[in-house]
This record gives C-alpha cells, sequence and structure tokens, in this order.
C-alpha cells in the first residue's frame, strides 16, 4: 500500500451543476475578511479543545493515513444551517477504521479472509444516511440559494461530507475488488471451499453477491474456453480440475508466501517454525514472517499485515 | 457544528485539515517531530547508534511530504531546510536497512523501526528474495534440518 | 509454483544429461538417426520433464530397472560449485542455465540434495544484494557484465526491485 490518495469518481448526486457552481463560488469568497483575520492570531491564546464531534463525518474519520491533527479553525461553518442537519447518527469513530484494517489485511494476505458481514453492512448503511443527508442538503440548498441566505461555509460543509463519502467509498472498492481478484484467481479452489456455505450459519467466507460473481464468472470462463479450444480436445484434455498424476489444475493460494506484519495485542506471541525453532513476537515489532504461521492471529486481531 | 471555533485549537483528520488549510480557513499546529531541530536530534542519534533506527513516526515520510507541500507556512523551519534533514535521514536509514538486508533468510525477519514508505521500498524485493529461499529450502526433505534454521530471529 | 506456472513450465524443458539403461527400437530420432534404435549406453541430453520420468519408471514391472539414469548436469558439476563458492558474484548463471534456481530445486528435490541448496541459497543472498545495489542505481541504462549473468529468476528481482526504486523516487520529487 503505497500512500493512499482517493481517486473515486464523484457518487451520482442529482443537482450536481447547481453543486459544481457552489464550489467555484466559495473559492473566491471572502478574501478580505480572512486576510484581515490573519494578523489577529497572534494576539489570542491558542485554547485546545478536545475532538471534534464529526457532525461531518458519522464515521469518524480517523485512519491510518490520516492521523488527527491539532489546528486552529477561523471562522468556518459556525453559522451552519441547524435546520439542514440530519436526525444524529450513532457515532462510531473506530469504524472507518476497521475499515481499513480488513481492507490491509486483505490486500496483504494470499488467500481469501472470510467477509466483513457486519463491518460492511454498517458502514454501507452509514453511507446511505450520509448520501441522503447530502441530498437533503442541496435540495435545502437550491430552495434558499434565491434568499441569499446560504453562507460559503455551509457548502464548505457540503463539500466535506462529500470528501468523506467518496474516501470511503474508495475503501470499499479497494476492498471488494481485491476480493474479487483473489476470487478469480482461485476460481475452482473457493468454489469447492465454499460448497456448503451459505445455506448454515456461521462465518462466511464469501458474501452472497460474491458467491454468485463467482459462479457466472465461472460458467462464463469455462463455456469461453470450451468454445474457443478445449472442445476441439480429446475428451480427457478437456478438464479444467484435473488431479492426477501428482500435479493438480487447481491453482490454490500459496500460504507460504511471506507476509509483512506488525503485532498489535500486548502478549508476545511465540511461533514455532519449522526447525522446532521458536520466534516470540512482542507488541509493535515488525516482521516478515510465512502467512501460515500466523495466520490464525490475523484472524482475531492480534497481528495486522501492513 | 459548534466546536470549529475561531482560534480554537482542534483535532480533525489530516485530510479534513487539509481542505480548509485550502480554503484558507485554518493554520495547521505542525508535529513537534516535524522541525528541524528535532530532526536533526534523529539524525545524530542514527549516527551515533550504528544499530538501530531511531524513532520517527510510522507515517513520517507521507506527513511531512504532505505538510511542506501544502502547509509550508505552518511549519517553524523553511522548507528547504525540512527537506534536507529529512533527506539525511532517509540515506543514513536507507544505508541501515540495506546492511540489514544481509539477515534475509528463508524463515522470518524483523524490521523494527522502519516506517511504512521505507517498508514499502523494500517490500517487493524482501518477498522475492524470501520466497525463492523458501523454495530452494523446501525442495529438499525438511527432516533433521540444520544449517539453515539457525539463522532465523536475526534483530537489526 | 502451480500448474499455469509459466516459469516452471520453461525450466521443465531445460534439458539435462542421460544415459539409456537399454535399447529402444526406433528412437534414434532423438539423436539425429531416425529409424535405427537407440542403443543401450547411449546418452543424450533431455527436457527435465520426460527425463524426470523415464528415470522413475521401472521399465518391467518387478524391477529396478529404469529407462534412463540421470548424469551428474553441467550446473552442478564441481567446477561451477567451486566458482559458486568462490565468488558467487562472478559466476556466469545466465549461460550456465537459464533457470538456475529452478533447476536447483528439482535436482534437490529428486536427490534430496542439501548440500547444493545451501550453497545455492548463499549464493542467491550474495546475488541479491548485489542486484539490489544496482537497481538503486538511477540511472536507466546500466551495462555491466554481472547485469547479464542474471539467471531468469535473478532478471525478474532486479526488474521489480528496480521499479520500486524508480517509484520511490517518483514519489518523492512530483
Amino acid at each position: 500500500m503505497i500512500s493512499h490518495n482517493p481517486s473515486v469518481s464523484t457518487q451520482t448526486i442529482p443537482q450536481q451543476n447547481q453543486h459544481t457552481k457552489s464550489k467555484k463560488n466559495f473559492n473566491n469568497c471572502n478574501i478580505h475578511k480572512l486576510l484581515s483575520k490573519i494578523h489577529t492570531h497572534d494576539f489570542f491564546p491558542n485554547i485546545k479543545i478536545t475532538p471534534v464531534p464529526h457532525i461531518f463525518s458519522s464515521l469518524g474519520l480517523i485512519t491510518n493515513f490520516s492521523p488527527q491533527y491539532t489546528m486552529e479553525i477561523d471562522d468556518i461553518l459556525q453559522d451552519f444551517e441547524q435546520q439542514a442537519r440530519a436526525p444524529p447518527i450513532k457515532r462510531d469513530a473506530d469504524l472507518n477504521q476497521q475499515l481499513v484494517a480488513a481492507m490491509l489485511n486483505e490486500r496483504m494476505a494470499p488467500e481469501l479472509l472470510p467477509y466483513k458481514t457486519e463491518l460492511m453492512d454498517r458502514v454501507l448503511t452509514e453511507i446511505q444516511q450520509q448520501q441522503q443527508l447530502l441530498l437533503d442538503s442541496y435540495e435545502y440548498g437550491d430552495s434558499n440559494a434565491e434568499a441569499g441566505v446560504i453562507s460559503s461555509d455551509f457548502k464548505l460543509q457540503l463539500m466535506i461530507i462529500e470528501t468523506d463519502i467518496e474516501r470511503i467509498a474508495y475503501l470499499l472498492r479497494l476492498y471488494i475488488r481485491t476480493r474479487l481478484a483473489k476470487i478469480d484467481s482461485f476460481t475452482i479452489y473457493y468454489i469447492n471451499e465454499s460448497a456448503g456455505e451459505g445455506s448454515s450459519g456461521g462465518i462466511a467466507l464469501l458474501s452472497p453477491a460474491e458467491r454468485l460473481y463467482m459462479h457466472k464468472h465461472f460458467k462464463i470462463l469455462t463455456q469461453l474456453y470450451n468454445t474457443s479450444f478445449l472442445g476441439k480436445l480429446p475428451s480427457f484434455l478437456q478438464l479444467l480440475d484435473d488431479t492426477t498424476g501428482g500435479e493438480t489444475m487447481i491453482a490454490t493460494p500459496n500460504l507460504d508466501q511471506p507476509v509483512f506484519i506488525r503485532v498489535v495485542c500486548d502478549e508476545p506471541i511465540v511461533l514455532t517454525m519449522d526447525g522446532d525453532d521458536e520466534l516470540t513476537l512482542t507488541k509493535n515489532g515488525i516482521y516478515v514472517v510465512r502467512y501460515r504461521l500466523i495466520k490464525l492471529y490475523v484472524q482475531i486481531g492480534d497481528i495486522v499485515l501492513i | 457544528m459548534p466546536s470549529l471555533k475561531p482560534l480554537k485549537r482542534t483535532e480533525v483528520p489530516l485530510w479534513t485539515a487539509i481542505i480548509l488549510k485550502g480554503q484558507g480557513k485554518c493554520n495547521i499546529i505542525a508535529p513537534a517531530w516535524l522541525s528541524y531541530s528535532y530532526l536533526k536530534k534523529m539524525y545524530d542519534q542514527e549516527k551515533k547508534n550504528p544499530e538501530m533506527f531511531s524513532n520517527l513516526p510510522w507515517n513520517w515520510l507521507e506527513l511531512s511530504k504532505i505538510l511542506i507541500t501544502k502547509a509550508a507556512d505552518d511549519l517553524a523551519d523553511s522548507s528547504t531546510q525540512l527537506c534536507s534533514i529529512i533527506k539525511d535521514l532517509r540515506e543514513i536509514r536507507q544505508l541501515k536497512s540495506k546492511r540489514g538486508l544481509r539477515e534475509l533468510n528463508e524463515s522470518n525477519i524483523q524490521l523494527n523501526g522502519l516506517s511504512l514508505m521505507e517498508l514499502n521500498e523494500l517490500r517487493p524485493f524482501v518477498l522475492l528474495v524470501m520466497g525463492k529461499m523458501r523454495q530452494l529450502h523446501d525442495s529438499v526433505s525438511t527432516t533433521d534440518d540444520k544449517a539453515s534454521d539457525d539463522e532465523s530471529d536475526h534483530e537489526w | 509454483m502451480g500448474y499455469y506456472d509459466i516459469e516452471d513450465i520453461l525450466a521443465d524443458g531445460e534439458k539435462i544429461p542421460c544415459k539409456f539403461n537399454l535399447t529402444v527400437p526406433g528412437l534414434g530420432y532423438l539423436e539425429g538417426s531416425p529409424g535405427k534404435a537407440i542403443e543401450n549406453g547411449t546418452k543424450l541430453d533431455l527436457p527435465m520433464w520426460l527425463a524426470e520420468v523415464l528415470a522413475v519408471c521401472s521399465t518391467l514391472e518387478n524391477t529396478q530397472d529404469t529407462f534412463i539414469e540421470l548424469l551428474e548436469p553441467d550446473f552442478i558439476a564441481p567446477k561451477v560449485m567451486n566458482a559458486i563458492r568462490a565468488d558467487p558474484k562472478a559466476v556466469d548463471l545466465h549461460s550456465i542455465m537459464a533457470n538456475y534456481y529452478k533447476l536447483c530445486e528439482k535436482w534437490s528435490a529428486m536427490f534430496n540434495e542439501k548440500q547444493l541448496v545451501d550453497a545455492v541459497m548463499v549464493m542467491l543472498k550474495e546475488r541479491a544484494m548485489e542486484i539490489d545495489s544496482y537497481a538503486s542505481n538511477a540511472t536507466k541504462y546500466v551495462s555491466t557484465p554481472f547485469l547479464l549473468s542474471l539467471d531468469e529468476f535473478e532478471k525478474d528481482l532486479y526488474k521489480v526491485t528496480y521499479e520500486s526504486k524508480k517509484l520511490m523516487r517518483h514519489w518523492n520529487n512530483e
């Protein structure tokens, strides 16, 4: 994972034009007012206050990539129109952090990890609520634009909410696409692995949508193979999952692949290496080890992949 | 949004701070480590302890880059000064990590003290070499293993 | 690793020296005399995938006899191994065997050659460090005999390492 620059396209939002226009207006706003403020800073002591209630981020955007920063704020957002607020949403500061961790683990693990059903449901619900808030706000902005009561700060706030949503959407996409890439590479293996899944409870490896994708993808792929070349081969060469002759055609994830890890639990973890040697992993330590050895620790969250 | 009041310090995620900064709506209070004197101290430490990495934030390269490009006027020292000490630090640490790579083996390696970006730079090399060593190692039967496993567990 | 691994398939095509343990009629085309038989004791280079099977399968049930016997290939000959021990960086792996490490793996797997593996791993590390040094070099075209001596895995390693250093430089300067 190199630096994290969300490059997602904007979510479809009605009144798109209206919105970009307002951003532009906003850019030139109040320059004089701001300049005049800057000089006065020195005369006032800075007062430290504790974390912002993220009205623009019910998802509590504190991520690995964006550590919290202390900052000095001008007069922004203070006259935010109360009416535009959505009903209070349950705040969950570490939801975003969980999403980042899930995405990183998924990206760095050679095999598919169990689908984070609960986390994904919560994140998707929150995104939907934020989207709704945006829509309502634009509507509000439209209806009041004529009267000239919309402040530039209101628009700034909307822009921040939108950026927030885009950042989350980027993480979600990365998470899903990484999973799909693995499903593509090891299709037959995961079809076998997930055979009993779905009907019974328990932790599922795949989401229902992923399972559907996997089966459809496999069907289309097999059809393509058959029409383009397999059909012309003798039938004993037409298999895609032959395991005779000591060589299996089914591609499987390589669990012996080394991975970069960081230990996050307090107690040291003792691994037994293949020569009966022991390796002790201590908190915050960074190691490169075989994935197979730490697989379970990743799933219970004592170790994160980096 | 009652908590964002003029001239009061508050904490927000970096990306929000950068948006606000871009609009001229706030000043960013730079982290204490992002100053010439602190980084210089780290540099001297690096020199004094050839076996150790000094303690820098996990994202120090990324953060310093973002802050220097987006909020240079909020930093205590000039960007040129900061850039040059960061470059020195990077180089001395690169030398160390390179020396540390001599400890590569098929089993495991400890990389404490390196930051995320520095790890990323090493990652492809380390993974390929370790993967290959493992394949070689695994090609002979693993019972009665000797020499090769003793190498594991190097700290550097 | 795996069925679709192209490197593995290519390595399997590398030829290694074998000796026939029996006369096979009609196989003469393998050594350029079609229609004739291959005599018992004929020495011939066969691709790895074929040699491996013939060296393991018995000619008849109830016997230990195999079709062919594998001879010591050049890539692990004492001369080569000594050169590797003396100065790993000076060995021209590419001309000895383009898939050197892969072949060593296969060979060691058949004969459980621990010593070979140990020596090759030491070499790998030495050469990897050297590759890292060259890859750190910012200039695009480096011509040194060392880079021409890389085996296929090492070439890949060089490419990947060079690429990551380049990306890092880009990131730093943008």
